[in-house]
């Protein structure tokens, strides 16, 4: 298991530990905004808006 | 059952090729080819005292690819390059070989039968490092090579040589492993295979129980000086008045070098000889420490501290700047794969060469197992891959190879129990951890991350619905303002999205403003939403320009499962021309902005590894 251990100072991969952890980061956010078909960074850019239910949900007479 | 030829004793030869005892009487026995015995011309050969004390010892069982042997004697071999154990180790089935060992280097030897090799003054004539060639044509290199003076014996042995003038040549290569060859005067007498094996491997018991030392007392301050090093020893410094001692062999004593001296430069140093502590799990006591400095350059020093431990050997302490490297010597050359004028690959580790100079020492206390006073013709290459090091130090006698390793200044201070801080820390060490990255490592893992997040986004976006609920168009050619109710419509996934896209493509030097709201009628929640799309063009200074599109989209996210109707309204300028905008609503649509955010997040983040990488690789090379 010691091996596969990037923050081992042993392990070949040690100096990439980061990049390796933002990836996987990057990997695991991104298939769970698809998943939810929402959008990362919610905010807007110039030819798109996005509106959150959580944020603009009211009811309706 | 061969007898003493001077006291009738009995004769105990505990194993096959057995040739000198040393009798309880003070003979050494020599068994002739015939298997007579006589008593041995003695010489330079004398017979160790009993209780001589040794880490082994006659007597010490260990094991050897799975068979047990007894050690049954010791030669120890004793030269102006220091001092070695061939010690004879017994198997059950009654073969003898020679195991030798010193300063915590341990190697079993096999004796090979065929080869033919170099004489000694052809090997006496090479520097370390030249190739030596065996069998007529298989290259070695030379490592080292030693004249023993003194030889003394205890127990029953099997000797390669048979008394003095005793010299060794030990020749390495990557592909024929290590050898050493013995000499008797001139004649090349025995040539050895050697494997080296750390002591743990051995499995050795009934080793020497207590720890030995002999003191004795300085002659100018009458400070007692403790040596636990002997026979490896080669000089003592006393730490009170800094005269200097040297070891002589013949006479098994300390004698006071007249001519020695060193600069008046006087140091506290941090860690003291005769201190304990423990590194790696093993138990060391600081039998000694100095300063060095390079001959050239900026003249840089720093302190080394020597470490004891009767089983490991030798391993040292240095500390530059406040940055610590443990290092220790390697029995044998580093297997070297490749190497070039600045670098070393072994290992698959690509070490750069660091430092490469020429030393002197400056102070010292202790003890030390070289001559303190001829070091200028060391030449000492220093190569890193952080946190290791590989040192070579090459001689006109030796080639000698350090593995080390960076150490933390806590760890030492816990290591060996001080309360003062260990010295403050300057720089940036020449093995300190840093983050090193490589650009095309960096790439390669881009790369790879980059093309998995394109397969899951592609993965997610397949298993979307991109379904078209509506599409509906504006025309503003009678109004400015136009509103629209749809039919109710039914949405089936416990949560997804809509989104809204809009197309005017006659937009021109004009705006339109959409919004709308989604109505769940079942829970009575509403979604609103609004988008603008403008766009504006014109020629300015002979230059043409535009603003705006005539495009866009809005998303609405964490839409639940039920049934729905949608409420649009459309404004624009009245006083400008504009025909019609398309609205188009799709559900469950993949987003693929959220693959263009993580590309980007990976690409920054590369770039930023690169950069600190360079920016560390700078500030360790102009340490």
């Amino acid at each position: 298991m010691k091996r596969f251990n990037i923050f081992n100072s042993n392990n070949p991969l040690f100096h990439y530990r980061w990049f390796i952890l933002v990836i996987l980061a990057c990997v695991a956010a991104m298939a769970w905004y698809d998943y939810q078909g929402t959008r990362m960074f919610g905010g807007s850019n110039n030819n798109s808006n996005s509106y959150g239910s959580s944020r603009t949900g009211i009811y309706h007479k | 059952m061969h007898q003493c030829p001077n006291c009738n004793q009995t004769l105990h030869l505990p194993g096959k090729d057995i040739r000198v005892v040393a009798c309880a009487c003070g003979t050494l026995v020599n068994l002739r080819p015939d298997n007579r015995p006589e008593v041995m011309e003695a010489g330079s050969i004398r017979i160790l005292e009993p209780g001589a004390y040794h880490y082994l010892q006659p007597g010490t069982t260990g094991t050897w690819k799975r068979e047990k042997f007894t050690l049954s004697g010791r030669l120890l071999a004793e030269g102006p390059g220091g001092a070695f154990n061939y010690w004879t180790a017994v198997f059950e089935n009654g073969a003898a070989t020679m195991l030798s060992e010193g300063y915590g280097h341990y190697s079993m030897f096999r004796k090979l039968e065929t080869m033919d090799g170099p004489g000694w003054i052809q090997v006496n004539r090479s520097d370390a490092g030249a190739t030596i060639y065996l069998n007529g044509n298989r290259p070695y290199r030379l490592v080292r090579k030693s004249a023993y003076e003194q030889l003394s014996i205890e127990g029953a042995i099997c000797i390669p040589v048979p008394g003095t003038p005793f010299r060794t040549a030990e020749l390495f290569s990557e592909e024929n492993g290590y050898l050493e060859l013995f000499y008797f005067g001139n004649d090349l007498a025995a040539i050895f295979e050697l494997e080296f094996l750390e002591p743990e491997k051995f499995l050795f018991a009934h080793t020497a129980a207590t720890s030995f030392n002999s003191s004795f007392s300085c002659v100018q301050c009458h400070t007692t000086l403790t040596s636990v090093t002997v026979p490896y020893t080669r000089n003592i410094i006393c730490g009170s008045c800094q005269a200097q001692y040297t070891y002589n062999y013949f006479g098994q004593h300390f004698e006071l070098l007249k001519k020695a001296s060193f600069n008046d430069e006087r140091s506290t140093p941090y860690l003291l000889p005769g201190m304990e502590g423990s590194l790696n799990k093993i138990p060391f006591t600081v039998v000694g420490c100095c300063i060095k400095e390079e001959t050239s350059g900026d003249y840089p020093s720093w302190t080394e501290y020597t470490l004891f431990n009767p089983e490991e050997g030798f391993s040292y302490l240095s500390e530059y700047k406040g940055h610590w490297v443990y290092v220790k010597e390697w029995p044998r050359p580093p297997l070297i794969s490749e190497k070039g004028k600045d670098y070393i690959i072994e290992n698959d580790n690509h070490f750069d060469l660091y430092n490469a100079y020429r030393y002197q020492v400056k102070f010292a206390w202790g003890e030390h197992i070289y001559d303190l006073h001829h070091t200028r013709h060391t030449y000492v290459r220093e190569f890193v891959y952080p946190p290791q090091t590989l040192i070579e130090e090459t001689s006109g006698s030796e080639e000698c190879w350090f593995y080390g390793e960076h150490i933390n200044p806590a760890e030492v201070k816990k290591a060996f129990r001080i309360t003062t801080p260990p010295p403050t820390r300057y720089g940036t060490g020449s093995v300190q951890p840093l983050m090193i990255v490589d650009l095309p490592g960096v790439i390669k893992m881009g790369v790879a991350a980059i093309v998995l997040l394109l397969v899951l986004h592609m993965v997610s976006a397949m298993s979307k619905q991109s379904k078209s609920i509506l599409t509906t168009t504006f025309n503003f050619q009678d109004s400015v303002k136009q509103t629209y109710t749809s039919n109710k419509f039914y949405l089936n996934k416990p949560l997804s999205n809509i989104e809204f896209k809009l197309r005017a493509p006659d937009l021109s030097d004009n705006w339109v403003e959409v919004s709308g709201t989604l109505v769940n009628t079942d829970k009575g929640l509403s979604f609103p939403f609004s988008r603008t799309l403008s766009f504006y063009s014109g020629i300015e200074e002979g230059e043409r320009w535009s603003e705006g599109s005539t495009e866009g989209s809005a998303l609405l996210t964490e839409i639940p499962e039920g049934n729905y109707y949608i409420e649009f309204e459309g404004v624009s300028d009245s006083n400008r021309s504009m025909n019609e905008v398309t609205i188009q609503t799709l559900y469950d649509v993949p987003v693929h902005r959220n693959l263009k955010a993580v590309i980007l997040i990976v690409c920054i983040t590369g770039a930023i590894h690169v950069l600190i990488s360079n920016y560390n690789k700078n500030k360790r090379w102009n340490a």
